[in-house]
């Protein structure tokens, strides 16, 4: 019996060094998206829901079975290591042992990945996040199944995990917009693309489905950013210097699949489990609403969360509630309000779908709606908070407003009545001025208290025009209407521009008039010869095989249809006198002149703006003597009465008309002298 | 049960332009597969399903002789046989375009040389269940059991589709040839947006069995432009599949003079019932998830795939390699394949005096066999006439073939009217119709005919 005993113990005992799972937590999201709180706050030590982010993280890492975190430091490294050692992490009782690493030279989580190479700590298969993921998903089934998909493919170095999420889900990030083909036969991933807000097409190489019978194309995925990796992850890369963060990683071994051997497999995370990462203040939004809403439990604030202070209670219609908060008379918490200790709410305040801090001292007649305020926050009387983040102590005096979408930063004091909207407020300039970074210039900085400054977006990123469509700068969700209607437009732009396939009957004049428009555009672009403009277009012409008819007609088109001319009269004026040889050489007899004119009235009747200079273009025309007085009159007189544009045209012309009769008449007459 | 709903349609005014070894001065859909006419096959499958009207295209050069072949096939349903022009190079939209007034309500259109047991029903039903526009069937390709084909080695390269079908509801949302590109496949992302889990099969074959929707083949009798379904059109709807319904194309205020068309876009005609649209809009049906868009995105165009299960035998015989194999494989799928029917494997008007003759041979009306004869894997046509001494292995012998004394045929197709002088030795070849090979000729992997019909295409 003793014997069999201590024959378990020993073999336990050798197994353990093996088996201690281990996962490696990034401190640091090496990016500004959390501007500018994170000049203050690491990012993972933010409050989501009155608890730090890390803390979500960890007890995640510990209720799915991991035994040794390895939390990696970049920045703030002694505020991770004081955070830890006063946490319960640090008490013998802890499941899971937290070891801090710190190695602040690393500048992305590449360099933080060949640093935990050089420091070999790595023992075998191991969960790779960052600190900012919130998950409450058991990861030892999906280890096995990654363990499955190295034992049939010896390169299989990764295992990612996505969870389904449509286009518009709230917790699918807009800068995450990921496209994935799969091999839906083994779990590989074959391409991985994150498309940028703007793109309209995804470009796929070819020999992904010709390779296999079947491949699959997912929209509908949502990164959770959690990934299970070999021990040859590391490894992999020291050896390719140019991997900076773990989305190069991926493009990387997929590009060269044959060259690094290696392989990447997916994993979707079954419908009630629930991961996302708090990658911007979308996030944070999306995912705080989720944990009030309980998508992600055991992790919501009556359960886990409250190792230190009053439990919450959970009251009706997603109230949240420490028992040390005070409600003064008449004040409403209308759904989804998390209300943490100590803090006082004065008389007919309404709060609701926000998240309140500790000791936070709100007046009255006071409306707080979708924001979340951090600890120690003081609203003063009548003021109005709306899809906002305030940090720590910040006061907001008498009457303030702020909305659209403000993040404050801590300890700001913002004065009496003020009203600011979709801006990024500061108690001081000098952590701007200090962090070193670029686009300080971008910044306009506007003082408008002691301690109160204000500065707007910066954009960044050449793409953020449609992200402000979506929702503001910041990233909060202001609206639910105003997504859907950017939906629809961007449905709209797509339709439009479907061309995927060469339509299958291609007009051979459309395509003629494009080529044409293409020469003309170039040419006066670079100023070209319009002589060598002519031989173009000739052998345009030939080789769509389109009539001297059709050439006139849309030489003329393409000359009105100019880019640089669709709007003014100038424009088209400077297009003319260039292309004036070009004309000449085309328009030639009668026919021709029918045809220009017709042209004319086609492409300028489409725009209404340009119909007062119509006769003075025909004047420019007539005279340069491309066209005839006589071609112009019957162009007049043949009116498609039908066509109310054909018809407001000729009254726009007459002035010109009349001026051609007179001329005539004059002409006339001094011949007949 | 399908008969009043839909119309059927035979397009057999095909060249055979992919085989033309065997298809020289023969019409292609009366090319013998198990000795009955090609045409047979498809028409026989719409017979079982119900149909009793089939419209049958067939060029005119050849319609009098399709006639007669169609007399003798005893088949009970009524056929209308309509000829197009014989050297105009028609396509099959332009066929279906020249039936016009013909079409009265929805299509089934088959093409004359697929040779299937699908089950017609169940395609019906997807055409049905969603008021699709389009149903195309296709089929698994199946590993080819790598049997040589007669004629000189070439590689035959299977032309491939990439077809894009969405995962969760079977909507056709692409349809490209993969040699319309060269290294990248670009898709629109309003597409992924719309099927966010889409599946592209690059081995599924399109068998050209459509159903469609009666507005399309208005449309196409207004739209010249299209030449063949396949290739042009089913591309040209399965697109237009992402564009916005345009709901009032009269009001757009700046309208261009030039883009007020007389003509009507696809959208106008495939705009459904408004009492369908109605029910569609009140009914909490969805046809997919993830996310919050109406049933079928309001498309009023939609296509749909079927793809055929892993055990559904189908074939198009319109190269020589599969020409060849599924001469091989009838045989054995003949009840599978004609609901049933018992394979007449000798004809009774025919005279064998073989006995080495297996199990797996066919032979037609008033064919002689002489004695002596050793015949394996071979159909052999009607009127034939094989001296003693023939050794026959894996043939496929068309009507009035004469095989004279002590000839070795191996793997070979022999067209009709042809003769081999005694003592030839073929193998893997092909003789071409009314073609004499000389006394002991010996060829291996050749083409024997006429060089001046081969010119002729």
């Amino acid at each position: 019996m003793s014997n069999t005993c201590g024959n378990k113990l020993k073999s336990s005992e050798t197994m353990k060094k093996e088996d201690v799972l281990q996962a490696v937590v990034i401190c640091d999201n090496f990016n500004s998206w959390f501007e500018p709180v994170s000049f203050y706050v690491p990012v993972p030590l933010i409050p989501l829901v009155n608890s730090p982010i890390l803390e979500y993280s960890l007890e995640f890492l510990s209720l799915s079975g991991v035994q040794e975190v390895i939390l990696f430091c970049c920045s703030h490294a002694d505020r991770f290591k004081k955070y830890i050692k006063n946490s319960k992490w640090s008490k013998r009782s802890a499941l899971m042992s937290v070891s801090v690493m710190v190695s602040e030279s690393c500048r992305t989580l590449g360099d933080a990945m060949r640093d935990l190479d050089a420091k070999a700590v790595i023992r075998s298969d191991f969960i790779l996040l960052t600190a900012d993921v919130i998950a409450n998903i058991q990861l030892l089934p999906i280890l096995e199944r990654h363990r499955k998909f190295a034992k049939q493919d010896k390169g299989a170095v990764m295992t990612i995990l996505y969870k389904e999420a449509g286009p518009g889900h709230n917790t699918r990030s807009p800068e995450d917009e990921t496209v994935l083909a799969v091999d839906s036969s083994t779990n590989r991933i074959l391409f991985h693309k994150k498309v940028g807000q703007t793109s309209k097409k995804i470009v796929f190489p070819l020999e992904t489905f010709m390779d296999r019978s079947k491949t699959e194309l997912l929209y509908n995925l949502q990164a959770t950013r959690i990934y299970l990796c070999s021990p040859a992850v590391p490894p992999l890369f020291s050896d390719n210097f140019d991997f900076q963060s773990l989305d190069d990683f991926v493009r990387g071994i997929l590009m060269n699949e044959e060259i690094l051997a290696s392989t990447i497999y997916w994993h979707c995370l079954d419908t009630a489990e629930y991961a996302a990462q708090i990658s911007t203040w979308h996030m944070y939004q999306a995912v705080s609403h989720d944990i009030i809403h309980r998508w992600v439990y055991p992790l919501v604030p009556d359960v886990t969360l409250t190792a230190s202070g009053e439990r919450y209670m959970y009251l009706r219609h997603n109230v949240y509630q420490q028992k040390s908060a005070k409600l003064a008379k008449g004040c409403v918490l209308e759904e989804d309000v998390v209300l943490a200790e100590d803090t006082v709410i004065g008389e007919n305040t309404y709060i609701t779908s926000s998240v309140i801090g500790r000791n936070c001292v709100i007046g009255k007649n006071v409306f707080v709606s979708n924001s979340y305020l951090w600890d120690n926050v003081v609203l003063e009387d009548n003021s109005r908070v709306e899809f906002s983040v305030v940090a720590s102590g910040t006061v907001l005096k008498n009457g303030c407003k702020l909305g659209q979408g403000c993040i404050v930063g801590p300890e700001t004091v913002l004065d009496a009545n003020k009203d600011i909207k979709n801006a990024y407020l500061v108690a001081s300039t000098s952590v701007l001025k200090d962090d070193g970074n670029e686009n300080i210039s971008d910044r306009k900085i506007v003082k408008i208290g002691e301690k109160a400054f204000m500065y707007t977006c910066i954009t960044e990123d050449s793409d953020s025009e449609e992200e402000t469509k979506i929702c503001h700068p910041s990233g909060l969700i202001l609206d639910s209407q105003g997504e859907s209607e950017e939906e629809s437009d961007d449905d709209l732009t797509g339709s439009n521009d479907m061309s995927y396939r060469a339509s299958p009957v291609p007009d051979d004049v459309n395509l003629f008039f494009n080529e044409v428009l293409d020469s003309l555009s170039r040419g006066i672009e670079d100023k070209l010869d319009c002589d060598h403009l002519i031989l173009e277009i000739n052998s345009s012409r030939y080789a769509y095989n389109v009539t001297v008819q059709e050439v006139n007609y849309n030489v003329v088109r393409a000359l009105l249809s100019l880019p640089s001319s669709s709007t003014s009269f100038a424009e088209i004026k400077k297009g003319l006198a260039y292309f004036m040889p070009i004309l000449k050489k085309y328009i030639r007899n009668d026919e021709a002149q029918k045809d220009c004119l017709q042209a004319i009235e086609d492409t300028i009747g489409g725009k209404s703006e340009l119909w007062d200079s119509l006769p003075k273009l025909l004047h420019i025309l007539y005279g340069n003597d491309i066209l005839e007085e006589d071609a112009i009159m019957e162009w007049y007189n043949t009116t498609d009465e039908t066509s109310p544009t054909a018809t407001a045209i000729r009254k726009e012309v007459q002035p010109l008309i009349k001026w051609l009769e007179e001329a005539d008449a004059e002409s006339d007459s001094s011949e007949s002298e | 049960m399908v008969t009043a709903e839909l119309q059927a349609i035979v397009m057999a005014g095909g060249k055979g332009s992919r085989m033309t070894e065997i298809t020289v001065g023969r019409p292609k859909c009366l090319l013998p597969v198990g000795n009955q006419p090609m045409i047979w096959f498809p028409l026989q499958m719409l017979e079982r399903a119900g149909i009793q009207d089939v419209i049958v295209v067939v060029t005119e050069s050849i319609r009098v002789e399709v006639q007669t072949a169609l007399d003798r096939s005893g088949l009970k349903m009524h056929i209308e046989i309509v000829a197009i022009p014989a050297g105009e190079d028609w396509g099959t939209a332009d066929s279906l375009r020249h039936l016009g007034e013909k079409i009265k309500t929805d299509v089934l259109i088959v093409s004359c040389d697929l040779v299937t047991d699908v089950c017609l029903n169940e395609v019906v039903n997807v055409f049905r269940k969603h008021q699709a526009s389009v149903t195309a069937v296709f089929f698994r390709t199946h590993n080819e059991t790598n049997a040589t084909t007669p004629g000189p080695k070439t590689k035959h390269k299977p032309e491939r589709d990439l077809v894009g079908i969405d995962a969760v509801t079977s909507r056709l949302v692409f349809l490209a040839s993969a040699s319309d590109f060269e290294e990248t496949l670009s898709l629109p992302r309003s597409l992924l947006r719309k099927h966010q889990h889409l599946t592209i099969h690059s081995q599924l074959v399109d068998s050209h069995l459509y159903v469609l929707r009666h507005w399309i083949v208005q449309y196409l009798i207004q739209e010249k432009s299209f030449t063949t379904l396949k290739g042009e059109l089913l591309p040209y709807i399965v697109k237009k599949q992402l564009s916005k319904n345009v709901k009032s194309m009269e009001t757009e205020p700046n309208a261009s003079i030039i883009g007020v068309d007389v003509k009507k876009e696809v959208a106008q005609f495939a705009a459904g019932d408004q009492l369908d649209t109605d029910i569609c809009n009140m009914s909490t049906f969805n046809d997919h998830h993830g996310d919050m868009k109406s049933a079928y995105h309001g498309d009023s165009i939609r296509c749909y795939a079927y793809i055929a299960g892993n055990d559904t035998f189908g074939m198009r015989a319109n190269t020589l390699p599969v020409y060849c194999s599924l001469n091989r494989k009838v045989k054995n799928l003949w009840p599978l394949l004609t609901g049933g029917r018992e394979l007449v494997r000798i004809s009774s008007s025919s005279e064998i005096k073989s006995r080495q003759m297996d199990e797996d041979c066919l032979v037609g009306d008033h064919t002689v066999v002489s004695e002596k004869t050793s015949i394996k894997g071979t159909s052999i046509g009607s009127h034939c006439v094989i001296e003693p001494k023939v050794c026959l292995t894996n043939c496929i012998i068309m009507n009035g073939v004469k095989i004279r004394e002590g000839c070795k045929l191996s793997n070979c197709v022999v067209c009709d009217e042809a003769e081999i002088c005694s003592g030839c030795e073929l193998i893997d070849c092909i003789v071409g119709s009314t073609h004499t090979v000389g006394e002991g000729e010996k060829h291996s992997n050749e083409v024997l005919t006429e060089l001046d019909r081969l010119m002729e295409i």
